[in-house]
């Protein structure tokens, strides 16, 4: 962050000749090649293909040479109109809500964490809380099967030893919303925490102790001092996310609910919606549409957040 | 002053961290309990925190029956980890050195830094990405289609810019003055210097490999070609395709195959590599996640 005021402009020197330039520092001009063309051909080049929308896709005509149709793709749109809007309300609030929650879930474990003076503890919890996310979605279907399943899950264990009537899990979609936000946050507590806890241990500590003498508590200290503090790189990290409410991977949906046609009400998202119209049945049209409006969408979040973050700190502005 | 820091522990805040730490460690152990706990048990009286008549005759079935296509899909997965590594860590620290230099030493640097960060922001879309993956750059139903469509991470990215920013200038500056090249500079003494942030970044792309299902899920249908996470994945699928089946194709399949206790072993397989790498990269993760939290 430093050398960022170090870089006067004098010191750049005035361009003479492109030749000579390139010259002088061809090692620098060739170096980032690699990273520049796989930008382009794995970023850049499927930006441009978002052409598709406008198109009547066919494999042979492929993505710039099929039939130029405008518009017309909402029309199917129109007519999955009910899916599509399914997928987008699930879409949402699946990942606003995970969001929102993991978000309040990271920084109060952060702010726990840094409240216990147990090294030992807080390193162990630390790690075992960082496990989840290094394990995929699949894995995690997987260990929710325990819990889940209808006969042997634990949780159906547990409420008929309490004398509750057994849940179907697996064909009840009103269940998948909190399940899908849950375990969301249960995955990236541990990595989400260590983001803000990183944050935390750098902040001034005679800011502590002056207050500790001045006699207050500890949740004093947490309200006044701590949350304070961490403010900006909650609000950041919060804006950061949200730009990306839209987009989502199926991994998830895919590990937990096997795409399993029951649950779809709840848990059929923008990127499932895709996944099983373009690529499963190859019906380009209505995954054309909902991309258009994906990515119309997603471009008006990010400029708006972006617009929010400069005004709340322009150092953090993304452009 | 010392004293100061012995402040009394928060029962309330060992208590929230303590349950949290539980809850993300108990659903692991509940399927290592259930895959060394024998099949009838657990069909009889469901899973459990400890393991009902413990046995490995699972994971002896399992190595016995499914072992080639086992060791086929870590085969699979471990090629593809060693290549993915090595591909995209070249691709990643060209790039990251470029944009850690200095305006006065390059001056694109910056354009390049915003160039790499725009991708996380803005994006295709899959519909797009995915014509073309497959149509245009044959990448389909070959080793190459897991890896090569991850070179660049731009975050792990940030964290190697990060970690050359950290060199101090007077090295670099020393090594010019005895003549150095700007390609010596950058093997002999940038890469050395960097080898925290190397090595975090390394670890986290080859768990990214390890755990990515994405890429398969998508561009690979052959059986040859399946990670160790389709593998897992179909396994899923297939027995719940059965499990929704009449009852006497479930009674039928618990007695062929010890269908909930051989998940859970293939479970454990998975996460086995993970479990073996995690206590020694813990320090490096930490340290990494929280170096490149904040925008390079």
């Amino acid at each position: 962050m430093k050398n960022k005021e170090k870089r006067a402009p004098a010191e750049i020197k005035p361009l003479r000749s492109i030749r000579q330039e390139i010259k002088n520092n061809l090692f620098f001009y060739l170096l980032p090649l690699p990273g520049i063309i796989f930008l382009i051909l794995f970023n850049y080049a499927p930006m441009a293909g978002l052409y598709i929308v406008f198109e009547k896709y066919t494999y042979q005509g492929g993505l710039f040479g099929s039939e130029f149709v405008g518009l017309k793709n909402f029309e199917f749109f129109f007519k999955s109109i009910d899916s599509a809007l399914r997928a987008t309300r699930n879409t949402i609030i699946i990942n606003g809500f995970s969001i929102l929650l993991g978000t309040a879930a990271n920084v109060a474990i952060a702010i726990a964490i840094n409240e216990i003076r147990n090294k030992w503890f807080r390193k162990v919890t630390q790690s075992v809380m960082l496990f989840p996310h290094f394990i995929s979605w699949i894995v995690v279907g997987m260990i929710s099967l325990t819990l889940f399943d209808e006969k042997k899950g634990l949780f159906n264990q547990f409420i008929q030893m309490l004398g509750g009537e057994a849940v179907n899990w697996y064909s009840n979609p009103s269940l998948w919303w909190p399940i899908l936000i849950l375990t969301s946050v249960w995955k990236g507590v541990g990595y989400g925490s260590l983001i803000y806890f990183g944050a935390l241990t750098g902040f001034d500590q005679s800011l502590y102790e002056a207050a500790e003498i001045d006699g207050a508590n500890r949740w004093q200290r947490i309200r006044r001092i701590t949350i304070p503090l961490l403010k900006p790189t909650i609000i950041l990290m919060f804006l950061l996310n949200i730009g990306g409410i839209l987009f989502g991977s199926v991994d998830q949906i895919m590990g937990m609910t096997n795409l399993n046609p029951l649950l779809f009400e709840t848990t059929d998202t923008i990127a499932t919606f895709v996944y099983r119209s373009a690529i499963l049945n190859g019906q380009f049209e209505s995954a054309s549409a909902i991309t258009l409006y994906q990515s119309i969408f997603g471009f008006i979040l990010v400029m708006t957040v972006n617009k929010l973050v400069k005004k709340f700190d322009p150092d953090y502005a993304l452009f | 002053m010392k004293k100061g820091h012995k402040k009394k522990e928060s029962l309330v805040c060992i208590l929230i961290v303590g349950i949290m730490a539980f809850l993300c460690f108990i659903p692991l152990w509940i399927t290592f309990a259930a895959s060394i706990s024998n099949e009838t048990a657990i069909v009889k009286e469901g899973f459990s925190l400890l393991p009902r008549d413990p046995t490995l005759e699972t994971y002896r079935y399992i190595l016995a029956d499914k072992g080639k296509m086992i060791i086929r899909a870590f085969g699979v997965s471990f090629a593809v980890i060693f290549a993915g590594t090595v591909y995209s860590l070249f691709i990643m620290t060209t790039f990251a050195y470029t944009i850690a230099q200095k305006k006065s030493v390059f001056r694109f640097s910056g354009v390049l830094s915003f160039f790499a960060w725009f991708t996380t922001v803005f994006s295709g879309g899959i519909l797009p990405w995915y014509i073309l993956m497959t149509r245009y750059y044959g990448l389909q139903n070959n080793l190459f289609a897991l890896f090569v469509p991850y070179g660049m991470n731009v975050f792990y990215m940030f964290v190697l810019k990060n970690s050359f920013k950290a060199i101090p200038e007077e090295l670099i500056e020393a090594a010019k003055i005895d003549g150095a090249s700007n390609m010596k500079i950058f093997v002999s003494i940038a890469l050395p210097l960097a080898k925290v942030g190397l090595v975090t970044v390394t670890l986290f792309m080859s768990l990214q490999y390890w755990n990515d299902f994405h890429l398969s899920l998508y561009l690979i249908t052959k059986t040859d070609l399946y990670t160790v996470q389709k593998l897992l994945y179909n396994m899923m699928a297939n027995i719940s395709a059965l499990l929704s089946g009449t009852k006497s194709i479930v009674a039928a399949s618990s007695i062929t195959i010890p269908s909930n206790t051989a998940r859970m072993v293939m479970t454990m397989l998975t996460v086995l590599p993970v479990v073996t790498l995690f206590p020694f990269a813990q320090k490096y993760f930490v340290k990494g996640i929280t170096v490149g939290a904040i925008k390079g």
